[in-house]
């Protein structure tokens, strides 16, 4: 069994790996499986099974024997980008799988608990096709941000009331990204990637049968892109020069605090609440993406490219409340709702990189039946819209463009303990 | 002068047959014996036996606790017809080895006679629990599953 398990996780990371995924508290996702994703995300201190690898990791500690878990997400946006002086495109139809699958269990009968799982992080992506570049033709924008952790976990119940956890995230991020590439200075990057090592600590500690209290805390995880090509697009006479040689700096993913409370008005109620702050501020701030080794001779002075992106989002504060009913023995309903500020500041919004929905809208419910829980959930991002007010330069080439964008993801899962 | 009397008399009454109940009762709970104490007690007692495996920190054993085990219908049943035997498994992993269940929350049935008859694992409702108990106590266990049991009901 653990074999079999061994092989699963590996073949799913490997798997996951290019999926991109779209997330929308920034760049994450709102919660990790169907239940957290239920709540709305508001999980730090709510008794959780495998997906604490991804939330609360003291939250582990309330595995009582062994628990498998697999599952995933259908993330499908609906972004429009309006360009000055052109009607609006829709981007192409996405729909994003986003796995995941974890392993916990307690260590004997110990106060220990240890497990190891494989989640899809964030990300986000745009598909535009058709939409024209500064030229007037047609061209396309497209990205792809994927982040994958794989994330091994150990608990320890230190009283019967408090319980602390440790993560270590083993992360593998990949890039891509058109930006016009049929026209002048146009790029067409693939094959970026970097692996990455976070933690998260987390705590949670239960006052009394009804309440409970915890928090987490996440460090940065840095992230040195390398390993892609950039196409770049010289324009008449010159025309299209590979270099085989792409790199980005700068690209990060934030570190985070969260804290939350829980709360049962009755056995078969349970409401939660979770405040998180996340650094974006100190993660993504001027992005450059340096191409060199150019496949074909270059003018001197072209040998290596350097295409900042200026950025400099925003810290970010995420508001999650989550309800939970039981309604018998085999059916939990869940509700929740999330919100998260925008970290897009309007001065330096890129359609390629829009993280900019703030509202969402959860439901779901589990079905238990013996061992078995099978958990759904429906999460919705309400439409936000922002436009670039940045002066139009060479380094905000998007001033005055307009994006909006909504997005539906289902969540489903299936464990089993034993 | 009449009217204090009987106020008297009938709380003298009650504070009698509160007395007379066992403590477990005026605890308002099960009454949960240490496992020898239990096998003690079913020697005198001709009752099944419930072995209840647990550990303080299982969130799942909390949920037992909070939703079945402090219901009335459940205190009144266990301490009526069983010997119930609180077993914390990580203090003591005798009686964990003797009937090879280190799962938590885990439910080890014995009959009068002290054989195992039935065992049961994981969070229930209140009403499959009170099934269950039915079950070993009418030794429906000998002719049919439980989840027969609980249909036929």
């Amino acid at each position: 069994m653990q074999r079999m398990l061994g092989v699963i996780l590996a073949a799913l990371m490997v798997l996951a790996a290019p999926l991109a995924a779209w997330a929308t508290n920034g760049m994450n996702m709102i919660g990790t499986g169907a239940v957290s994703s239920g709540m709305g995300g508001a999980d730090v201190a709510v008794p959780a099974g495998c997906t604490a690898i991804a939330g609360n990791p003291a939250q582990l500690a309330t595995t009582c024997n062994r628990v498998v878990s697999v599952g995933g997400a259908f993330l499908n946006p609906q972004m429009e980008v309006t360009m000055p002086g052109q009607g609006g495109v829709d981007n192409e139809f996405q729909l994003f799988p986003l796995p995941f699958a974890g392993y916990a269990q307690r260590i004997g009968t110990s106060r220990w608990s240890v497990g190891v799982g494989v989640f899809a992080q964030g990300g986000m992506g745009v598909d535009f096709q058709n939409v024209k570049n500064f030229g007037g033709a047609d061209d396309s924008l497209y990205s792809q941000v994927a982040f994958m952790r794989l994330a091994p976990t150990l608990a320890y119940n230190v009283t019967d009331k408090l319980t602390l956890g440790a993560t270590v995230f083993a992360g593998y991020a990949s890039i891509d990204y058109d930006f016009f590439p049929n026209g002048m200075q146009g790029q067409h990057v693939t094959g970026l990637s970097s692996f990455t090592i976070a933690g998260r600590l987390g705590a949670n500690y239960q006052i009394n049968d009804q309440w409970a209290v915890g928090a987490t805390y996440t460090t940065e995880s840095s992230l040195d892109f390398d390993g892609g090509e950039m196409r770049f697009n010289f324009g008449p006479g010159m025309g299209q020069v590979t270099y085989r040689d792409a790199k980005m700096d700068a690209f990060t993913w934030p570190r985070q605090v969260e804290v939350g409370v829980s709360f049962k008005p009755s056995p078969k109620w349970l409401l939660a609440f979770d405040i998180s702050w996340v650094n974006w501020a100190s993660a993504i701030k001027t992005v450059t993406v340096t191409a060199s080794n150019p496949g074909t001779p270059v003018p001197a002075g072209y040998e290596t490219l350097s295409v900042p992106f200026i950025m400099d989002w925003k810290d970010q504060l995420v508001f999650a409340l989550g309800a939970q009913y039981e309604i018998n023995d085999m059916w939990t309903v869940r509700a929740g709702y999330n919100y998260g500020q925008n970290p897009v500041p309007d001065n330096t919004l890129n359609p390629l990189f829009p993280a900019i929905v703030e509202h969402h809208l959860t439901a779901g419910f589990t079905f238990t039946y013996q061992d078995w829980d099978f958990d759904f959930a429906l999460e919705h991002g309400f439409t936000n819209d922002q436009t670039n007010s940045g002066a139009p330069s060479p380094t905000n080439p998007f001033s005055g463009t307009e994006v909006s964008h909504y997005q539906d993801t289902m969540h489903i899962m299936v464990s089993y303990r034993f | 002068m009449r009217r204090l009397r009987a106020m008297v008399g009938l709380a003298m009454l009650a504070a009698l047959a509160l007395g007379a109940l066992p403590a477990h009762a005026a605890e308002g709970g099960i009454h949960w014996l240490d496992y020898a104490g239990a096998k003690a007690a079913q020697k005198k007692q001709a009752k099944p036996m419930l072995v209840y495996f647990h550990l303080p920190y299982c969130y799942r054993c909390k949920e037992m606790k909070n939703k079945v085990f402090s219901q009335a219908a459940v205190i009144g049943k266990l301490n009526a017809g069983f010997i119930a035997a609180k077993v914390d498994v990580d203090q003591n992993p005798a009686t964990v080895k003797l009937y090879g269940s280190d799962y938590t929350p885990s439910y080890v049935f014995l009959d009068p006679g002290g054989k195992q008859v039935y065992r049961a694992k994981g969070v229930m409702g209140v009403e499959r629990f009170l099934g269950m108990l039915d079950y070993v106590e009418s030794r429906a266990y000998e002719r049919q599953s439980l989840d027969q049991f609980l249909k036929g009901r």
